[in-house]
C-alpha cells in the first residue's frame, strides 16, 4: 500500500519543476515521500539555515530573497525556486541571508536524500552544479558539432605539426615529407611561420626550374601563406582555398601556428551546400538568376538549424551569403554601367555589419565616395546603388524602412561627409542621432576601397573612445528597454498579432546584449562589428569582468539559439518565422535557462547604467 | 497544576488500572509534555474518514496522520490506511471516493486503531473540527478496549475561529472550513477528501496559525487553550 502514503499533489509539483522531472519513478517517490515541510512567517524576518545540517530547499509559496553578506540582491524567489544548495554542495556555510518577504510554505530535503537523488539523475545533480556555478551554460543547444556545416577547423586540423626552419635543403624536407606521407611542409624560424612548401612548390618552383635538391627551402617555399584561424569554420576555409586555388592552410592559434589542414580534410568532412551557394553566386550573370540562388537561402537556413549549429555560425553564414550576393552585385553592376570613375567603399551596417542576420532581414549599407563627385559621377553612383540595392529586394533582402541604403543621397557621400554624420552623432546626441548610432556604429567594409572605410572607422573610433556623455547616452539607451522579466523571476508576456501572449526574443533578448556590448566597444574603441567578437575583445579588459563577458556571449548564444529554432519550428509548420516565443511551448528547464539568460542581460544593464549613466538615466 | 491537569491525570491513572490491552496501556501511560514550546515538541495531525458523521451508527473507513516533529512536518513518518467497515460505506463514497471494492483487503478497526495508537503515543493529536475525530476515535476504543482513551488535542478549526474572531468582523462558518483555511493561507489545495491530505493540510495549517500567534513560539498549553 506505499502508494497510499504519497501525498499526489507534492509528487506532481516535484515532477513539474526542473530538475525533479528528470528523476525515475522510484526516485521521485522517494523524494516526495522524504521530504519535510516547514513554514516561515516575515515576523521572523529572514530563514535561519543550521549548516551543521545543510538542506535543499524548495519554495512550495511564499517570497523570499537571497542577500550576500554584504546585503546586496543575489536573487528572489517564489514558487517552485530553490535555496540552500551550495552548502549542500560544498559543505560549507554561505554568507547569504534568506529574508522572508511573504510567508509561505518551503519543502526541505536533507543531505542523505539529496545525494540519494543526485545518484539516481546526473541530470538533477548537474543542475544543481550549474546553479552553483551560477555561470549559465548552454549545453544542450550545443550538441550538433559534428554536423557539417558548422564544423570548425579544430575539428579538422592535425595537430602534430611536421616543420622546418628555411635554411635546409630541399632535399631534407623531400625526405621529411616522405617520411610522414605529407604533401605539405610548415616552415617555421624563430617560432614564427614564415612560409610553407608543398609538393607542388617541389615540382615547379625546383624541378621546373632546373635546381636540385641542394636548393634551399628559403628560395623556393611560398612566404606569408595565407592561414586560417582554428575556430573559424571548415567551410571558410573551404572557401579561402576555393578562392585562391589552394590546396594547404597552415591554422593558428592565438597567432600561433597550430597545425595544417588540406582540402581533402575539408572535402572528406564537410557538406559543402554554403560553398555551393555561393559558387553559384557567384557563376550567376544577372539579377534574375540571383533571385532564384536566393530563394535556396531559407532552406540553408532550415539545415543549419536543423543541425543544431551555433546560433552564431548560422548569422556568421547567412551573412557571408548575402555578403557574396552583395559582391556579386556590384560586380554585374559595373559590367552593366561601366567601371566606377572614383574610389567607392560599400559599407554594410545592422545585423549585416554584426555578421548576426537572419532570415528577413533587411538591408543596411551605405557608401563612401574618395571625393565628392561631379555631376556625371553622381548619377553613376545613382544608377549603380539603386541597381544594387533594388536587386537586394528582389532578392528578400528588402528595402530598409529607415532609408538607411547606398541608394539615398544622404548616405552615398564622400569620406568628410560621413565624417560629419558620426561627429554630429556623438557630441549632440539627440534620441534619433541615438537610434542612428545604434545601427551605424555596427558597421563593417564589404567591398571598395579599404583606406576610406579605415579612415572613416579611425575617426569614429578616436570620437567615441572615453566621450563620457556620449558613452552616458548610448548607456541610457541600452538600458531603456529591459528583459521580460518580471517579479519573482516571472515572464512578462506580450500579445503577438494573434493575441497569444509571447516573448521577443528579438527585441527583448538579442538586442539587449547587442545594445550593452556596443557602449563596451565604443567606450574601448574597438573597430570589430560583430557582438560576439566584441565580447571576446573585451575579454581580459578592466571595463568588464571576465565571468561577466562569458555570461554575456552564453546568454547571447542561448537567447539567439532559441529564436533560431522557434524560427524553424514556424518554418515547419508553415507559418510566418517571427521573433516570438511562447513561453509555454518549450521545456521548463529551456524557460528556466532562459530566465537565466534575461537575469544576465539585466544584470550586464545594472552594470552598464552604474558605469557609464551616473545617474543621468 | 491546573484542575484540568489533576483531572487529566486522574483520568489516565484510572483508564490504565482499567486497560488490558498493552497497546492501550502504553498509549495512556505516556503523557505528553505540554509545558514546552511548540518548535521542540512532537504533535501528530490525525484525519478520518467516515461513513457518515454519527460516532455512534457511523464507521471510520481510513486514517492518514504525519508527524509534526520540532515544528517540522515529516513526511517520511506519514501513514493513510483503510479499513474494512462492518457494513456498506454506501452513499458516503461520493464524498471520500472509497469504495466497498477497495476495502476488501483492508485492515481491521483494530489494528488501525493500534498503528495509530502507536503513533499518537506521547504526541499531541492535531485536527480540524478535531471533536467528531475524537467521538470516533472513543467509540472505536469503547467497542474494541471495552473503555474510552484519553487523547490531548488541539483543533485548527477552533484556532482558526479565534483568528478570524480576533480580526473583528463576523464571520460565516463556511470561512473556517479545512480548504477555505487553507486557501486563506495561500496553501495548494491538497488532495481534499483523502486522509493523509487532509491530514498535511491539517498540519500546514497549524504551522501557519503558530507562525501568526508568534514569535516567540507559543507552549502546546497555550496552543491547547486557544482549542476550546
Amino acid at each position: 500500500m506505499t502508494e497510499d502514503i504519497e501525498i499526489k499533489e507534492i509528487k506532481r509539483f516535484l515532477q513539474a519543476h526542473i530538475p525533479f522531472d528528470s528523476l525515475s519513478p522510484a526516485a521521485l517517490s522517494k523524494a516526495a515521500t522524504g521530504l519535510t515541510i516547514k513554514y516561515f512567517s516575515s515576523q521572523s524576518k529572514h530563514v535561519e539555515i543550521d549548516y551543521t545540517n545543510p538542506k535543499l530547499y524548495i519554495v512550495r509559496t511564499g517570497a523570499f530573497e537571497i542577500r550576500n553578506s554584504r546585503q546586496e540582491l543575489v536573487d528572489r524567489l517564489g514558487e517552485g525556486d530553490y535555496f540552500g544548495f551550495q552548502s549542500l554542495l560544498t559543505g560549507q556555510s554561505v554568507d547569504n541571508q534568506v529574508p522572508i518577504l511573504q510567508d509561505g510554505l518551503v519543502y526541505q530535503i536533507e543531505q542523505q536524500l539529496f545525494s540519494d537523488l543526485c545518484n539516481d539523475s546526473v541530470e538533477f545533480e548537474r543542475f544543481f552544479n550549474r546553479a552553483h556555478a551560477k555561470r549559465l551554460t548552454n549545453a544542450p543547444t550545443s550538441t550538433g558539432e559534428q554536423s557539417p556545416v558548422n564544423l570548425t577547423i579544430k575539428h579538422l586540423v592535425h595537430h602534430n605539426v611536421i616543420s622546418m626552419t628555411s635554411d635546409n635543403t630541399v632535399a631534407q624536407a623531400a625526405v621529411l615529407m616522405s617520411d610522414h606521407r605529407i604533401s605539405s611542409l610548415l616552415i617555421i624560424d624563430n617560432d614564427e611561420l614564415t612560409g610553407v612548401l608543398t609538393d607542388r612548390d617541389l615540382r615547379s618552383r625546383v624541378l621546373a626550374q632546373g635546381l636540385d635538391g641542394s636548393a634551399l627551402i628559403n628560395d623556393v617555399m611560398t612566404r606569408s601563406p595565407f592561414c586560417i584561424d582554428i575556430n573559424a569554420m571548415a567551410f571558410e576555409a573551404s572557401l579561402l582555398m576555393s578562392t585562391h586555388n589552394i590546396h594547404h592552410l597552415p591554422v593558428l592559434e592565438n597567432g600561433k601556428v597550430a597545425g595544417m589542414i588540406t582540402t581533402t580534410d575539408i572535402i572528406r568532412s564537410q557538406n559543402n551546400q554554403p560553398i555551393f551557394l555561393i559558387g553559384e553566386i557567384n557563376r550567376v550573370k544577372d539579377v534574375d538568376g540571383l533571385v532564384a540562388v536566393s530563394k535556396k537561402i531559407p532552406e540553408l537556413l532550415q539545415s543549419m538549424i536543423a543541425s543544431d549549429a551555433r546560433a552564431e555560425e548560422i548569422g556568421r553564414v547567412l551573412t557571408l551569403v548575402s555578403d557574396s550576393l552583395t559582391r556579386r552585385l556590384l560586380v554585374l553592376g559595373e559590367e552593366k554601367f561601366g567601371a566606377a570613375p572614383i574610389a567607392y567603399s560599400w559599407i554594410v551596417f545592422g545585423s549585416q555589419g554584426r555578421m548576426d542576420q537572419t532570415a528577413g532581414s533587411d538591408q543596411d549599407n551605405g557608401m563612401i565616395l574618395a571625393r565628392t563627385p561631379n555631376e556625371q559621377e553622381a548619377s553613376y553612383f545613382k544608377a549603380l546603388t539603386e541597381y544594387v540595392c533594388g536587386a537586394l529586394d528582389a532578392c528578400g533582402y528588402v528595402y530598409c524602412p529607415g532609408e538607411i541604403m547606398a541608394q539615398t543621397d544622404k548616405w552615398r557621400v564622400d569620406v568628410a561627409a560621413w565624417k560629419s554624420y558620426f561627429n554630429q552623432w556623438v557630441n549632440t546626441p539627440s534620441p534619433e542621432a541615438l537610434l542612428n548610432a545604434s545601427i551605424f556604429f555596427d558597421m563593417r567594409l564589404l567591398a571598395g576601397d579599404k583606406a576610406l572605410f579605415d579612415e572613416l572607422q579611425t575617426f569614429v573610433n578616436s570620437a567615441t573612445k572615453g566621450n563620457q556623455i556620449f558613452i552616458a547616452s548610448m548607456a541610457g539607451l541600452a538600458v531603456s528597454s529591459t528583459p521580460p522579466l518580471g517579479f519573482f523571476g516571472k515572464f512578462v508576456l506580450e500579445r503577438d498579432g494573434e493575441e497569444n501572449k509571447v516573448l521577443d526574443l528579438k527585441h527583448r533578448g538579442v538586442a539587449l546584449i547587442n545594445d550593452v556590448v556596443r557602449v563596451y566597444a565604443l567606450h574601448e574603441g574597438l573597430s570589430e562589428a560583430n557582438t560576439q567578437q566584441r565580447l571576446n575583445q573585451l575579454l581580459g579588459r578592466k571595463i568588464l569582468n571576465r565571468s561577466d563577458v562569458k555570461s554575456l556571449k552564453d546568454a547571447l548564444e542561448f537567447i539567439a539559439d532559441l529564436r533560431l529554432k522557434n524560427q524553424g519550428q514556424q518554418y515547419q509548420a508553415n507559418k510566418p518565422t517571427t521573433n516570438y516565443l511562447k513561453p509555454k511551448a518549450v521545456s521548463r528547464l529551456l524557460q528556466h535557462q532562459l530566465k537565466e539568460a534575461f537575469e544576465v542581460v539585466h544584470g550586464a544593464q545594472k552594470g552598464l547604467q552604474s558605469k557609464f549613466t551616473r545617474g543621468m538615466f | 497544576m491546573s484542575l484540568k491537569d489533576i483531572v487529566d491525570s486522574v483520568t489516565r491513572k484510572r483508564l490504565a488500572r482499567k486497560a488490558r490491552e498493552q497497546t492501550a496501556i502504553d498509549f495512556i501511560r505516556a503523557k505528553p509534555d505540554l509545558s514546552l514550546p511548540f518548535d521542540q515538541t512532537e504533535l501528530l495531525a490525525v484525519d478520518l474518514e467516515m461513513t457518515g458523521l454519527n460516532a455512534k451508527q457511523h464507521e471510520i473507513i481510513s486514517m492518514g496522520w504525519v508527524p509534526i516533529i520540532n515544528g517540522e512536518i515529516k513526511l517520511a513518518q506519514a501513514r493513510n490506511l483503510l479499513i474494512t467497515p462492518s457494513k456498506s460505506v454506501g452513499d458516503s463514497a461520493t464524498i471520500h471516493g472509497i469504495h466497498d471494492r477497495d476495502l476488501t483487503d483492508a485492515l481491521t478497526l483494530k489494528q488501525a486503531l493500534e498503528e495509530l495508537l502507536h503513533a499518537l503515543k506521547g504526541r499531541v493529536m492535531v485536527g480540524h473540527h478535531v471533536s467528531l475525530d475524537v467521538a470516533f476515535l472513543r467509540q472505536a476504543a469503547t467497542h474494541i478496549y471495552q473503555h474510552t482513551l484519553p487523547f490531548s488535542v488541539i483543533d485548527t478549526l477552533h484556532i482558526e475561529a479565534a483568528r478570524l474572531s480576533r480580526q473583528g468582523e463576523h464571520f460565516d462558518k463556511q470561512l473556517l472550513r479545512l480548504n477555505n483555511s487553507a486557501e486563506r493561507y495561500g496553501f495548494p489545495s491538497g488532495d481534499a477528501h483523502n486522509a493523509l491530505g487532509d491530514a498535511l493540510t491539517t498540519a500546514q495549517l497549524l504551522l501557519a496559525q503558530v507562525a501568526s500567534i508568534g514569535p516567540p513560539p507559543l507552549t502546546l498549553k497555550q496552543l491547547l487553550k486557544f482549542s476550546h
